[in-house]
């Protein structure tokens, strides 16, 4: 024992990687990708649901189409992306217990951590199969979308007689609201925010004694962390409803701030992507950064509880 | 390690991990606030007004779809001339999306044209009331633009639909608020529709007469385009009559703006109306389409002096 213990190592990525793949098959067992199907057909549908728009001589809103099309979809993916993360994670380790496959991983030299890394990468790498599918249907549709709107859009200008340069410039401040780099931003967020509410749902499976107490728990957390900066706001002075509710408002907006984490960033950048506004790099850089920093924290405490669990 | 001192040590992690993040986290969320990509937090007032779906929704990171479904229901409020509600709804749908520049267009031409229309046309109301009340909606959509422009000031169309309202001549014309809108509409954009609007309402408000020639000159030189405009041949023609200008201002001739002067006389004789109606610069078109008449022996019946108004002259007079 304890010489096959000295040849293990603290983390193998290899370890992991083994673990990540036995998930994903877990999953897909668990026949997931079947609600892509309702998904897609509610992407196609959503092409034939007309936004009112409003064009006179000197103005016109096409681009209101789109932005709808993409709020609808993206609002999809992020809730299936948050929910699967939630419900996935929460049933793994009940399910290893279950089918005591835990038993067979851990009377091995698997450390826990790699235990515990494998199951989230996998959960991450379902997440992100998910959306990359969900992805491609939206893409298709808004741009099919785009190039019709974009056909008819010159037509009714040529019409108005506006001048050419007007025209250009009008297409394409439409055309960047089609399928572009930027609509690929808020894909992004939305999957880093279902990775850290993954990473969450894990955190609590590690101590919770009922699944439905996890999932509960982790909705919860999704919900509130939606909201938590309006409690940070108020400490720093910036409005916020924590900012004239007194010592007991001010504690408990503190302890909101510390305990839920903040997804009102990556639904702003989201949000921001939907509306082909200018995001940076370092935006990105930005919330990459701060899901990992989060992603690290759970997946340390959740090994720190999870270390000497008996079962 | 017991259950205890875990629970300790798990509970101080979670805080000392969120003191490393808070003021990152607040950065962060300030710096895309102020590039206008964070909308604002959601207000008090806003809050209140949410039923339990949409504070679901906002709750759940869905904050601009819940103001699509919002505006749908929204447009129920308007079917049913609904005018308190669906202000309401308007208020709330721009709190959730705050950046989307049609909801502010659409809640304020819901307020300033369709709910100040229907103000007008309650007949069985007191005059005085009626015009209140139309007037407090004019006012209640041009303040909710303004708070749009607040988050999109640089959104060409919400100035323009700032400078419609104060435009509409069958609405309450007021030329002095309309024209720095205008004026905003046609810096953003360039657009010659904006630029021609704001030499317009120029001539329309008394006193700004001289500028508004210039600008008039100005636009024709960058663009003669805007010449071969009835409208604008006729305000042209009517700010160069002007009694103030220079002596030695070299100024058109009639078929210069107006090409001949059979269409001169058609244009004038509209624009002789307007400026009664719409108070557009009179200049000395009275004598113009005197003399015109007399050039070209004008019938009776399209004689604005004795005969009523005509809707339109034709070609073939």
């Amino acid at each position: 024992m304890s010489a096959s213990s000295s040849k293990t190592s603290f983390f193998s990525p290899r370890r992991v990687i083994i673990i990540a793949q036995s998930t994903i098959t877990q999953l897909v067992r668990m026949k997931v990708f079947y609600f892509l199907l309702p998904i897609a057909v509610l992407f196609v549908g959503i092409q034939f649901f007309e936004a009112p728009w409003y064009s006179a001589a000197e103005i016109s809103q096409p681009e209101q189409e789109l932005i709808m099309h993409k709020n609808l979809c993206l609002g999809t993916m992020m809730l299936f992306s948050s929910l699967f993360a939630i419900v996935s994670t929460a049933l793994l380790i009940p399910r290893d217990i279950e089918d005591r496959t835990l038993y067979t991983i851990l009377c091995k030299p698997v450390p826990r951590l790699d235990y515990l890394v494998g199951k989230l990468i996998g959960v991450m790498a379902v997440i992100a199969i998910a959306m990359l599918v969900m992805d491609l249907i939206l893409v298709i549709t808004l741009h099919f979308r785009t190039e019709s709107l974009l056909g008819l859009l010159e037509t009714l200008l040529i019409e108005k007689k506006w001048p050419d340069h007007l025209i250009e410039k009008k297409l394409s401040e439409v055309a960047s609201h089609g399928p572009t780099m930027t609509l690929q931003f808020a894909v992004l967020a939305y999957f880093l925010k279902a990775s850290v509410v993954a990473a969450i749902a894990l955190l609590i499976s590690t101590f919770s004694t009922s699944t439905l107490f996890t999932i509960a728990s982790s909705a919860m957390i999704w919900i509130i962390g939606a909201a938590q900066s309006i409690a940070r706001d108020g400490l720093f002075d910036r409005g916020g409803l924590a900012e004239d509710s007194g010592a007991i408002g001010k504690v408990i907006a503190t302890l909101v701030s510390l305990v839920f984490p903040d997804f009102q960033l990556f639904d702003s950048v989201a949000n921001a992507a939907t509306r082909a506004a200018a995001i940076t790099q370092t935006d990105l850089l930005n919330l990459c950064g701060l899901s990992f920093f989060y992603l690290a924290i759970y997946v340390v405490l959740s090994w720190f509880i999870f270390s000497d669990k008996e079962f | 390690m017991g259950p205890i001192a875990k629970t300790l040590v798990l509970s101080l992690g979670i805080l000392a991990s969120g003191a490393a993040r808070m003021t990152y986290e607040q950065e962060f969320s300030e710096n895309l606030r102020e590039r206008n990509l964070a909308p604002a937090s959601v207000d008090l007032e806003a809050w209140s007004r949410m039923g339990q779906n949409s504070l679901a929704g906002t709750f759940g990171g869905l904050r601009t779809a819940m103001a699509f479904f919002v505006s749908l229901s929204a447009h129920g409020h308007f079917q049913d001339q609904e005018w308190h509600e669906l202000r309401n709804d308007y208020k709330l749908i721009t709190s959730l999306d705050p950046y989307n520049s049609f909801y502010w267009s659409e809640g304020s031409h819901h307020l300033a044209f369709n709910a100040a229309s229907w103000a007008r046309s309650q007949r069985d109301q007191p005059e005085i009331q009626r015009r209140t009340i139309e007037h407090e909606y004019l006012e209640a959509g041009d303040a909710f633009l303004e708070k749009g422009l607040v988050y999109l000031p640089d959104d060409s169309e919400l100035w323009a639909d700032m400078a419609r309202i104060w435009s509409h001549r069958l609405k309450r014309p007021d030329p002095a608020r309309a024209l720095p809108a205008w004026q905003e509409a046609a810096r953003l954009t360039e657009h010659p529709i904006y630029q021609r609007r704001v030499f317009y309402t120029m001539a329309q408000i008394p006193s700004m007469e001289r500028e508004a020639l210039n600008y008039g000159i100005q636009l024709t030189k960058a663009d003669p385009s805007h010449l071969g405009f009835p409208a604008f041949q006729s305000i042209y023609w009517a700010l160069f009559q002007n009694p103030e200008l220079p002596l030695d201002m070299p100024k058109p001739t009639l078929t210069e703006v107006f090409r001949t002067k059979e269409k001169a006389y058609r244009q004038l004789y509209s624009y002789y109306f307007r400026t009664s109606d719409e108070g557009y610069y009179a200049g000395n078109i009275e004598a113009d389409l005197h003399q015109l008449i007399r050039d070209l022996q004008i019938p009776f019946q399209y004689n604005p002096f004795l005969s009523p108004r005509q809707r339109r002259i034709p070609k073939d007079f």
